[in-house]
This record gives C-alpha cells, structure tokens and sequence, in this order.
C-alpha cells in the first residue's frame, strides 16, 4: 500500500505539470475560438449584402409625359404680290402684331406705270400674232377639201374600169369551159368503136371455123365412146350366150379386150378435140389482140385534143384572176389617196397658246392696274402677327409670297414633337395641361387634337417621332411662346406591380430578388432567391407584372447595397441601422 | 544482442506508431496546402474518378489561405464548435451527476435485483446506436425533445458506459477504508463525498475523458435527433467534401482535434493510474 501510494504520488506529480499545461492549453484555445468566432462574425457582416425590401402592391401605373413646344398660330396667311415690282419700302418687322388694313410694303410706282406699258404692248403683239394665225388655218382648210374632193373621182373611176375588165376576162373563160365540155361529150363516142375492119373480120372467120372444127372433133369422140360402150354390150351378150355362167372376171377380161380395140381411135379423136381447142384458142387471142392495138391508137388523138382545151381553159382561169387583182389593186391605190386627202390635218395649238398668253398678261395687266389705283400700298389682309418676311426694300418681288401672317383671328395651337414610346400612351381627345416654360403659370387644360407621325426626324438619332397638337382657340397664350404639355394617364389596375429598381434583366428575362428565410447552421437567416417575372406595363417608377408572377407576401428587393446573386445571404437594412 | 533486439522492437514500435499517426499528419500538411495544390493531389478520387491520390509531406506553396478562410470567413463553423461544446459540456455534466451516484450504488451497496439491473447495464452498454435509435426517436418524439439539445443530453446523460468505467474503480476502493469511516460517525454521503469522490476520482475523470472524446465526435444522434442546422455539433460541418472545399475540410479537421488532444492530456494520467491501479493487487 505504501509503495503504490508513492508511485501515484509520483505519477501525481510528474503528471501535474502535463494537466496544468493541457488544462491552459484547452482554456486559450477556447479563448481564441471565442476570439475568432468574433471576428468571423464581423467580417461576414461587411460582406453581406445590405437590402431594401418591399412587398408587391396592387395599383394604377401613372404615366406621365412632358414635352416642351410651341405655340402657334391656328391658321397662317401667305400674303402674295405680283412678282417683278421694286419694293420702295417695308415699314413693318417679322413679329409685328398688325390690324387688317395696316400697311406692310409699298411698291415703286414708277416702277408699277413702266410694268403696265410693257404688260399691254405685250398683249397687243400676241392679238397681232392670233390674227395671222386664224387666217393660215383658213387657207390650210381650204386646200384639204379640194384635194379630198379629186381624190373621190379617181377612186369611182378606177372601180368602174376593173370591173369591166374582169367581166370580160370572165366571158372568155366561160367560152373556153364550154368548148372542153363539149369535146369529152363527143369524145365516148369516136372511142366507143362502130365501122367495118375487114382484118377484124377473117380473124372472125377464123375463130368460127375453129369453133365448127372443134365441135365436129368433140362429135366424133363422144360417136365413138358410144360405139365403143355398144361393142362392148354385144361381145358381153354374145359371150353369155355362149357361156351363160361367165364369171364377172371373164367378163372383165372381155371388156378389155373390146375396149383395147377402141382405144386407139377414142385416143385419136381426143387428140383432135384437144388440138380444135388449142386453135381456137389462138384464133381468139388474136382476135383480142387486134382489138386493143385499135382501141390504142384511138384514145392518143383524143387525148392531145383534151388537153389543148384544157390548157386554154386554165388560161383563161388565170387572166380572170389577173384581172381581178389588178381592179383590186387599182381601187386600193385611189382608195388610199381619197383617206390621205380626207385626214385630219396636224393639230395646232399655236393660236390656242396665243389666246391663253393673252388672258394671262390681261390677268397680269388687270393686277398691275390694281395695285397702280392702290398706289402701291400693300395692306394687312387679316388681324394677325407677321411671322416672316420675304421681300427686302429695293429688290423686285419674287414669285413667292412676301408676308406671312400669323391669322389670331382663327387662335393658336401648341404643337411637340414626341418619342415613339411617349406616341404610345397619347392619342386624340386625352386631356393635357399646358404651362408656361419660365413663369410655370398653369395656362389651363385642353384636349389632344392629333398627334400624327412627324416628317423627318430631327436627327438621325432620334428614331421615331411624332407630332402632337392641342388646338388652344382665340384665348390662348401668346404667339411663339414656349409652353409645356403634361399628360397623366392612367393604366388598368394591376394586382402586381413592384418598383423599377427591382427589375433586373439577364438575357432578355425580367427577374426579381425575393427574400427568403431558410433555416441555416447560422440561425434563421435571410437568402435571396431569383424569380423570373413577366412585365405587363411600366413606366418610370413602377413596373406592372403578369398575374400569378409573385404573390403579396413575397418580399422583393428593391436596393441592394453590393451585387447579390441566387442564395446570397442578405440583412434588411432596417436591421442594419438599429 | 538484447540492445538490437531491443532496439528493433523501438523501430517496429515507431513504425506502428508513425502509421497510427499519418492520418494526422495527412490533416495537418493539407491544411497548409493551397486549392490548386490539392485539387492536383486529390482530383483523381474527389472528381468522381478512380485514380490515386498523390501527396507530399511538405506542400509546394505553403499557404495559410484555408485557414484564414476557416477562421474569419465562416461563421458557421464557429457555431458548429460552440453546438458541440454545449453539447459534450452537457453531457459530461449530467453524467457527474448521473452517472457517479449510479456507479457507486453498484460498487458499494446491494440491493435487490442488483445484478440483474447491472446485467441490463452491461448489455445496454454493448448495444450499437443503431439498435436503439428507433425506440430513442419515438421516446424523445414522445418527450418533445427532438430537435433540442435534450435529445442528445437525455440519453447521454443516462448512458451506461461512465457508469461501468466507474464502477470498476469505486470497487477497488478498499472495504476497511469505508467501514472505518462508517466507525467514525460518517454518513452514507458524507462516505460519498469525501471518502469515495476523491478516491474514485481515477474513475470518474478516465469517464469524463472518454466520455469527452465521444461526445465531441458524435455523428449518429445528432444527425438523427437535430433538423435544425443551427443545432449541429461540428462532426456534422461540410458533410459533402469536395474539391473545392477539401482544403477547408483539413482545417476544420485539425481545429476539431486540438481540444481532444488537450482533454487527453489533461486526464492521461488518470488513465494510467486507473490501468496501474488495476495491475496492482491490495
């Protein structure tokens, strides 16, 4: 027991100093952990983002639009003078109120009395020039209708002349006709035959002597199969009388017999019938013979005879048809001439343009006698404000005009120029204020008259634009004054809406923040979180959503204080001030 | 001859030693390390490949980058550390409390059904977290204590496992010490508390260490009893390591070391005197 209580006291001892140390050793380092577990927290906390946050609120989106313009007159006046009069004197400015009647320029009188000489001689030339005009245009007439007139007879003439010619080239074709057709009448019959042929008629003869010698060989062969076939019957007679049980061979035997001694002469006169047949025969080839040699030599004479006729015919054909031509070709030529002569002549207008030149230096000469009574006073033909001048003292009048007034008696417009996006939210009959630029006095509330695409773009830059117009009556504000024009409209009531400062956009995708509290090692905490959201409408301040996009518990950051992305923590500022 | 025997066995001994002790090493050498350096040294396993890690004992670029991150850019592990030292402190309180009456009724008293319910201690002891955990959640569901600090105090606190470790040294506290204090007029707690307490002191401190090095690495429990993260001890900080996080994964292992080294040292010598004190007959 001793000893052990020495060795733990021992061990307690050597042991002492290592507890200590590790018991040191363990409290620094939860110090230090305490230490550093401050430290991580406040550098988290520099790094984390600070947000604002709100939540999406049902509402109208106003949309304002504010553009500065002009007021301008209603209606202008262009005030035009005859042009080429020497201005003596323009007492009046651009941007001079004037009454009707006032006077704004006088005319060089002078000048005025040297115009109307000139404009009169002038229009004593051109009458001038009108007679001699009328009196070629008479004479031109006349020739016309006489040309027209010759041209007429010749045409009748050249008809009547073709037809006679073709009539008788007809005549003459018809006779021809007639000749042929009465040749191939009597030609049947020189070709038919008829007359005596005295070599026609021994081949004839001959031909009936060969018939009578064929007949009597024919005779003679059928008398002796006759006598052949009676011999024949006795020797068979006699020979059963003899022996009257002959057999049908003996009998046979008999017959040959009989008929060997016949068969010479029946063979003989065969002979005679075949050889009388053969003649014939060639009798009555030749005789064919003789007849188609004469039919030949008949027809050949014929024909030359048909064919001269109707060679002649086919002339004839051919001269009626020559004749017609040349008729036709003849009434053609005095045809044409008779539409040459009865054409119209070529317009001219030349006497027509004198007249008109003549109306118009009288128009001319009337204005300048006008303004010669006025003594060349060029008066105010409207109340009214002038807005430019266009003539200068001691230079002629020029074609345009040389006053323009601004008529007060028709009142005052405001016109602007707007963007194409501003375009979109006004249009006709939307109730405007107009205020004064400078003094900012509320000049009152009017209507929009038009707003219509503007002609050219100021510059390039600027794309679309329009122009606006408020129709301001007699009372409106004055004249060239600066004036703007501010229109609140209203959108439909949107359940969504959220501030412009909380829409972002990445690719073409609208997205906001929404704040999140997630259960983390930290504690609850807050973490952003992205949702994609449809833009219904905006405008400056406020962004309307598509339905269902977010509801109105979600917190949406509006104001982060550094770049915050998909679950970042965050802290609301409101925390942060406290 | 002896000396080279005994020479050989210091060597295989160092050897063991040194590979006991590479993990740590291992730790504290990558939490020098910079991303790119460990990226390099681990990507063939962290990248989902099936190629070796290569390492050096000493890092190319040195750099004190993982621990500036862990130590001032996240406080999340600091509330981890905190979470687990609420948690072990607990613990370790509730067994002081607990436990030391529980295991000095066992050593010094006797009672019916005494070993039965020692019987019970010892299998309860034996039995995996796993075996209990279904019936511990539907108790501490029951109790209302899950997603508390309760839920892992309550079963620590009652764990049987200080009670056996010291019971064992309250039993060899020796009779007539007790029996002459029981002849001097001492109570049954004044026997407690100034006779058993500072002779069984062995004990309870070796519990207190062992149960320390348990608590603070607890893992199971709490995964299963605390949803909130804001509950987690540090045995649950960054559960997904990956190449990006590894170098932090390091540092974070290296801190969570430190106070289970101190807790070894501060009661190292307990443990020896509790082994020699076993090894020596009265």
């Amino acid at each position: 027991m001793g000893r052990l209580e020495e060795f733990l006291k021992f061990l307690e001892r050597r042991n002492a100093t290592l507890r200590d140390k590790a018991l040191k050793g363990l409290c620094l380092f939860l110090c230090l952990m305490m230490g550093f577990t401050v430290l991580s927290r406040a550098a988290d906390s520099v790094t984390i983002a600070r947000v604002r946050v709100e939540q999406a609120s049902p509402q109208t989106l106003d949309r304002s639009i504010e553009v500065q313009g002009k007021v301008t007159a209603e209606r202008e006046v262009a005030l035009r003078v005859q042009a080429g009069i020497v201005v003596d004197s323009i007492p009046v400015l651009a941007g001079q109120q004037v009454e009707k009647g006032d006077l704004l320029m006088e005319l060089d009188v002078q000048d005025l009395d040297e115009l109307i000489c000139g404009a009169r001689l002038e229009i004593e030339k051109l009458e001038l020039n009108q007679r001699d005009v009328d009196s070629q245009k008479a004479a031109a007439d006349a020739q016309q209708k006489k040309a027209a007139k010759r041209a007429g007879e010749d045409y009748a003439k050249a008809k009547k002349q073709s037809g006679r010619t073709v009539a008788e080239a007809e005549k003459e074709l018809k006779q021809a006709k007639q000749k042929l057709a009465d040749f191939r009448k009597n030609k049947k019959k020189a070709a038919g035959g008829g007359g005596t042929d005295s070599v026609r008629s021994s081949l004839e003869e001959v031909v009936g002597e060969k018939e009578k010698a064929l007949e009597a060989a024919e005779e003679e062969q059928v008398r002796l199969t006759a006598e052949r076939e009676d011999a024949v019957k006795d020797a068979l007679t006699a020979a059963r009388q003899e022996n009257p049980e002959l057999t049908v061979q003996e009998e046979e035997t008999l017959r040959g017999e009989v008929e060997q001694n016949y068969k010479g002469a029946l063979d003989g006169a065969k002979k005679a019938v075949k050889q009388a047949e053969k003649e014939l025969e060639e009798a009555e080839d030749a005789l064919t013979d003789y007849d188609a040699q004469q039919q030949e030599d008949s027809q050949a004479s014929l024909k030359e005879q048909e064919e001269a006729l109707a060679a002649d015919v086919e002339l004839k054909e051919k001269a009626v048809k020559e004749a017609k031509s040349a008729g036709q070709d003849s009434e053609e030529a005095a045809r044409r001439a008779l539409e040459d002569a009865r054409a119209p002549q070529e317009g001219d207008s030349s006497g027509t343009i004198t007249e008109l030149e003549i109306e118009q230096k009288q128009a001319e000469l009337e204005k300048l006698e006008a303004l010669q009574k006025q003594e060349g006073r060029i008066c105010a033909p409207v109340n009214g404000v002038i807005t430019e001048i266009c003539a200068a003292v001691g230079d002629r009048t020029g074609d345009t005009a040389a006053f323009r007034l601004a008529d007060l008696q028709q009142g005052c417009r405001f016109t602007a120029t707007l963007t194409g996006e501003q375009s979109r939210y006004l249009a006709q009959g939307d109730p405007v204020t107009l205020t004064a630029d400078g003094s900012g006095k509320k000049l009152g509330e009017y209507t929009v008259d038009s707003v219509t695409a503007a002609v050219e773009a100021e510059t390039e830059d600027a794309g679309e634009q329009y122009e606006v117009t408020v129709r301001l009556g007699a009372d409106g504000p004055a004249l060239g004054s600066s004036v703007t024009m501010t229109c609140v409209k209203k959108t439909q009531k949107y359940q969504t809406t959220v501030p412009l400062t909380a829409l972002h956009q990445d690719n073409q995708r609208n997205f906001v923040w929404v704040v999140n509290e997630t259960a983390s090692v930290l504690g609850s905490t807050l973490t952003v979180q992205r949702v994609d959201v449809t833009v219904a409408e905006k405008n400056d301040s406020y962004a309307a959503l598509a339905e269902g996009s977010l509801t109105s518990e979600q917190q949406i950051v509006t104001y982060a204080d550094r770049t915050i992305e998909a679950g970042s923590r965050v802290r609301l500022e409101e925390e942060s001030g406290r | 001859m002896i000396k080279l025997g005994r020479k050989m066995i210091i060597v295989f001994l160092a050897l063991l030693a040194f590979i006991a002790c590479y993990p740590v090493l291992f730790l504290a050498v990558g939490s020098l390390m910079e991303k790119q350096e460990v990226r390099e040294a681990l990507g063939g396993i962290l990248s989902g490949g099936s190629e070796f890690v290569s390492w050096r004992f000493v890092p190319l670029y040195p750099t004190l980058a993982s621990w500036v991150e862990l130590m001032l850019d996240s406080p999340q592990f600091f509330v981890m550390f905190w979470n687990s030292v609420r948690l072990t402190a607990g613990v370790l309180l509730g067994q002081l409390v607990i436990a030391v009456p529980a295991a000095w009724g066992f050593a010094r008293y006797d009672f019916p059904l005494k070993r039965i319910l020692f019987m019970v201690y010892v299998i309860l002891m034996m039995m995996p977290f796993q075996v209990t955990m279904l019936s511990g959640y539907l108790v501490l569901s029951g109790l209302r204590l899950l997603d508390t600090y309760g839920s892992i105090w309550l079963p620590g606190i009652f764990s049987t496992f200080p009670v056996f470790i010291m019971y064992r040294f309250f039993r060899g506290i020796p009779g007539a010490v007790i029996e002459s204090a029981k002849l001097d007029g001492a109570g049954d707690l004044q026997i407690f508390f100034y006779l058993g307490l500072p002779l069984g002191s062995g004990g309870i401190v070796s519990a207190m260490v062992l149960g320390f090095l348990e608590y603070w690495n607890l893992i199971e429990q709490p995964l299963a009893y605390l949803k909130d993260p804001s509950l987690w001890p540090l045995s649950l900080y960054l559960p997904n390591i990956g190449l990006e996080e590894a170098g932090l994964a390091f540092c974070a292992s290296v801190t969570v070391l430190i106070p289970a080294l101190f807790a070894f040292f501060a009661g190292q010598d307990y443990l020896e005197q509790g082994i020699v004190a076993a090894a020596v007959k009265e």
